[in-house]
């Protein structure tokens, strides 16, 4: 591949970006210091906010909803969400690293304004919805220490099943949460993002 | 009964729909790696952990992930094992030979399929053998495991000889190997001295948490990124 092109950096950001998105909450969640993991809350908040904030983007662009934004139609907009809800989450916590990281969204966005694979229009829902959602779930951690502690307790006692469960809704976000919202509208007949 | 016969049996059960084989086809792709990469994990995670069992002869959870451990390292060996008998043997898939497979789908769509094969050999089968593989190192955990497992590899195996990716020799071959090397690497486990306990006390082992995950999104996919970094590297 040339990575000199124009377009390559893009495009190669484009293909792999997820890659270090859904890595994010596994590195969180087996992080170790002085023999405790002091972030397993935070990492089932991150990937509470990635479906959420994907899961919301299907939500908004399903005709079928009164809300349906009629600009926010696709893949990209999708992880740009899950991007910025992740980074407003992690800004209190590790400001460094987001820092480091918002330079892949901001970049992927410029990029997808300039080659015309987003709107500016798209392109700032996305991003402001995703930094609401992150936002909201950082306010919202001390009220949800019990479900994120019962999570922890589930791993910890039924790990051989969690375990490969949180596998699948990770590989999951990598195909655009495609078998989530497949089994949500198999279920209630509705909130497919096809 | 002879290797034809064999083929031609299972291939007319799927080749006399068009749904049903292209239902094979897309079982055939990407099902199978994503149920070892989860089979993977869940084996990590499975057992008691600490130095004591919950019940007599329970499973702990060091023992599972030393298993796990060389079970993915045993993957790439017996990967290039097979590659190298593919070469050596060098005969040729049931699919590239005109007219003896039953195929309801258009002959463009077929030959893009038989395209993506790059001509390697089919002697013997490496799915079968890393499928068989898993099988026989699941049962050294559990046997419920191990019987579902082996179902499993069974199905995955047969739907791919169906196809024609494979002959039924090529699949028996796979299948001895891949349960050759689970009982070896059953048997490499009870000399090792806890590898992963090892590993686990050293300042850097959660960096391996990320690189597991990558390296299961990986096999997944069966290994096609990993391939095509390494093809391009080569070129």
């Amino acid at each position: 591949m040339d990575f000199f092109s124009d377009r390559a950096w893009y495009e190669w950001l484009n293909t792999w970006h997820w890659l270090l998105l859904t890595t994010l909450p596994v590195t969180f969640w087996f992080y170790e210091r002085d023999g405790i993991f002091p972030h397993r809350a935070l990492a089932i908040l991150l990937l509470l906010g990635d479906i959420l904030g994907m899961g919301l983007e299907h939500v908004l662009h399903s005709p079928q909803f009164y809300w349906h934004v009629e600009d926010l139609d696709g893949v990209d907009e999708c992880f740009l969400v899950a991007w910025f809800a992740s980074l407003s989450l992690l800004l209190r916590y590790t400001p460094r690293w987001v820092l480091l990281m918002v330079w892949f969204p901001v970049f992927l966005a410029t990029n997808m304004i300039i080659y015309g694979d987003l709107s500016v229009y798209e392109t700032l829902t996305a991003a402001l919805l995703g930094c609401v959602i992150g936002m909201g779930l950082y306010m919202a951690r001390d009220a949800m220490q019990r479900f994120t502690y019962g999570v922890e307790q589930l791993f910890l006692h039924h790990g051989a099943w969690m375990y490969p469960f949180a596998l699948l809704v990770l590989f999951d976000i990598n195909q655009d949460l495609s078998l989530f919202t497949a089994s949500f509208h198999f279920m209630f007949g509705y909130g497919s993002a096809s | 009964m002879n290797d034809v016969a064999v083929l031609h049996y299972f291939n007319h059960m799927i080749g006399s729909s068009p749904e049903l084989f292209y239902a094979a086809l897309n079982l055939s792709d990407r099902l199978p790696w994503l149920l070892y990469a989860l089979a993977l994990c869940s084996m990590w995670f499975s057992g008691t952990p600490g130095l004591l069992p919950e019940r007599p002869n329970g499973l702990l959870r060091h023992h599972a992930r030393d298993i796990t451990i060389m079970t993915c390292m045993a993957m790439p060996v017996l990967f290039v094992v097979s590659r190298i008998i593919q070469k050596v043997v060098d005969s040729s898939r049931p699919m590239q030979q005109e007219g003896l497979l039953e195929v309801p789908i258009p002959p463009k769509i077929w030959h893009d399929i038989i395209g993506s094969f790059h001509m390697q050999g089919s002697f013997p089968s490496d799915h079968a053998v890393v499928f068989f593989l898993l099988a026989t190192v699941l049962f050294s955990l559990n046997r419920w495991w191990g019987l579902v497992g082996l179902l499993l590899a069974t199905f995955f195996a047969l739907l791919r000889m169906a196809l024609g990716f494979h002959w039924p020799s090529d699949v028996l071959a796979g299948a001895a190997l891949g349960i050759f090397a689970g009982l070896l690497v059953m048997l490499a486990s009870r000399w090792m001295d806890s590898l992963f306990l090892r590993w686990s006390r050293k300042q850097w082992s959660w960096w391996l948490a990320p690189l597991i995950f990558l390296f299961l999104y990986d096999c997944s996919y069966k290994f096609s990124h990993l391939m095509s970094l390494i093809h391009q590297h080569g070129s």
